[in-house]
């Protein structure tokens, strides 16, 4: 008798073909050219490293300061985010990806990592919130999310994402996609508008 | 004219391997006159604090015993230090320092203290180094003398400012920012107004990226009328304790946007040295002189 096996049953190797998927997808069909991929644990040392070589990568495009100084700044809070909030998978590892890619001289960041599926709904409606806020509403969440405020590995939820809205110019693009019945893999999309 | 704040007592002989690089002051101090980053028309010679401004912080009953070399031994451990008459002296002299440096600071716009920045001084006890808490003594002479009522400390040693912290937990005139190793000593954090706790191993790009960006908000929207800035080179990757990734030059990066912050607001900034434990004493040294010639260069 058959037996029905899923090659892809840990969540790491779900996580590793999402990233996969979306990688092909944007260098066949929108010819992205990829400035920074990685899939599994955004170590601290793997942001020092990517953040030097992002910086390096857009001055050899000839971006001017001003830009490459939001990108960077976006690059960081995706990371720190991640490492703040992605949730864990079976292994105990905080498998996630991320992606730095510009797209007909656009450039675009993608963020993503696991998350309970429980927080779906409260990230969902936080990330609308920010959305339907004009960028000077933004900027006053983002203070008052400063001050009087311990900022920390754990704490200052939400508040990357803030930073993330303010220096794209931009609306967040997020989904999630279920990955078992306790967690999914939740992305964000930062497309940096000049 | 940079005034600088410096005695030969700030050189307490300590035992042989004791981990705290007591003659980085000695060093730096020649350094600094050697290349002629400072004449010594810049050094000043303080003398010991009155008790006056050192009760408006600490309790009376904890600095009597400081002086009277009562603390128990386990109160010592705390410290790092043995307690000795010459030990109390040389703190009671930085506080004096960095107080002299507060005045010199509202005239000449900055003014700097080869020791200093003993940020893990409680009211009612001593850590890591620390007896006294020299910012919080000078702000509470600022806020008395001068009538001042916004100073914020800087912190960005690797160590947590948790004696400062809890110092003004309750006290919104001053305004204390801490950005820290968060797995670092100490292992329980007091709570600044803004602290950014630093993973291990982050490294230039994204420290000095973290410090703009909170120094930039703090700045827009507490709008001091007086900065301390402790600059401990203990962040450096070389540190024996730091446990983040900064290169030297990422240091000096970190210096140079503090002062450009506080000189482009045209507010005094007071500069206390703080910690720094790389093995190699020269870098310690090379780093802290870095400070001293930012400052010439920017505010001078």
């Amino acid at each position: 008798m058959l037996q029905s096996i899923n090659i892809f049953s840990s969540v790491a190797d779900k996580v590793k073909i999402q990233h996969e998927t979306l990688r092909t997808k944007l260098v066949k069909e929108e010819k992205a050219n990829i400035i920074a991929s990685h899939y599994g644990v955004i170590s601290q040392d793997l942001i020092n490293r990517l953040a030097d070589t992002i910086e390096d990568i857009l001055l050899s495009f000839g971006e001017d300061k001003t830009k490459i100084k939001r990108i960077f700044s976006i690059f960081i809070e995706g990371c720190r985010n991640i490492r703040s909030h992605g949730s864990f998978d079976e292994q105990n590892q905080q498998t996630a990806f991320i992606m730095v890619i510009r797209v007909k001289g656009v450039y675009q960041l993608y963020f993503s990592n696991l998350i309970d599926n429980n927080d779906i709904e409260s990230v969902n409606a936080y990330i609308e919130s920010i959305n339907d806020s004009n960028l000077v509403d933004i900027k006053l969440m983002h203070q008052s999310s400063l001050l009087n405020y311990v900022q920390n590995q754990k704490d200052g939820s939400g508040s990357g994402l803030l930073i993330m809205r303010l220096r794209s110019f931009n609306q967040l693009n997020s989904n999630f996609i279920n990955i078992n019945e306790q967690l999914s893999l939740f992305t964000v999309k930062v497309e940096v508008l000049n | 004219m940079l005034k600088t704040a410096f005695a030969e007592r700030y050189v307490h002989p300590l035992p042989e391997n004791h981990r705290f690089p007591m003659e980085k002051y000695d060093l730096l101090y020649r350094q600094l006159l050697y290349e002629g980053t400072l004449e010594s028309s810049n050094i000043f010679i303080p003398d010991s604090i009155a008790e006056e401004w050192i009760l408006k912080v600490h309790d009376k009953s904890y600095l009597d015993k400081l002086i009277n070399l009562e603390l128990t031994s386990k109160e010592q451990r705390k410290t790092g230090f043995i307690l000795s008459k010459d030990l109390v002296q040389r703190e009671l002299i930085i506080m004096e320092g960095t107080r002299l440096c507060s005045q010199f600071a509202l005239e000449f716009g900055v003014a700097l203290n080869i020791a200093g920045g003993t940020h893990h001084a409680f009211r009612n006890r001593g850590e890591g180094f620390c007896l006294l808490n020299d910012f919080a003594i000078s702000a509470h002479w600022l806020m008395n003398e001068v009538r001042l009522d916004k100073i914020l400390i800087i912190d960005l040693d690797v160590h947590q400012g948790n004696g400062t912290a809890s110092i003004f937990q309750n006290d919104n005139r001053v305004f204390t920012f801490s950005m820290h190793g968060a797995n670092n000593y100490p292992l329980y954090k007091e709570k600044s107004n803004v602290d950014v706790g630093l993973e291990d191993a982050i490294g230039d790009n994204e420290y000095l990226y973290l410090l703009s960006k909170n120094l930039d908000e703090i700045l827009t929207q507490f709008t001091p009328q007086f900065i301390f800035y402790q600059c401990g080179v203990d962040i450096l990757d070389s540190d024996k304790l730091g446990r983040l990734n900064v290169s030297i030059q990422g240091c000096k990066e970190r210096d140079k946007i503090v002062f450009n912050a506080a000189k482009s607001l045209g507010v005094p900034v007071v500069c206390a040295m703080g910690g720094g434990y790389s093995p190699d004493i020269k870098v310690i040294v090379e780093a802290h002189a870095n400070t001293f010639r930012l400052a010439q260069n920017i505010f001078i």
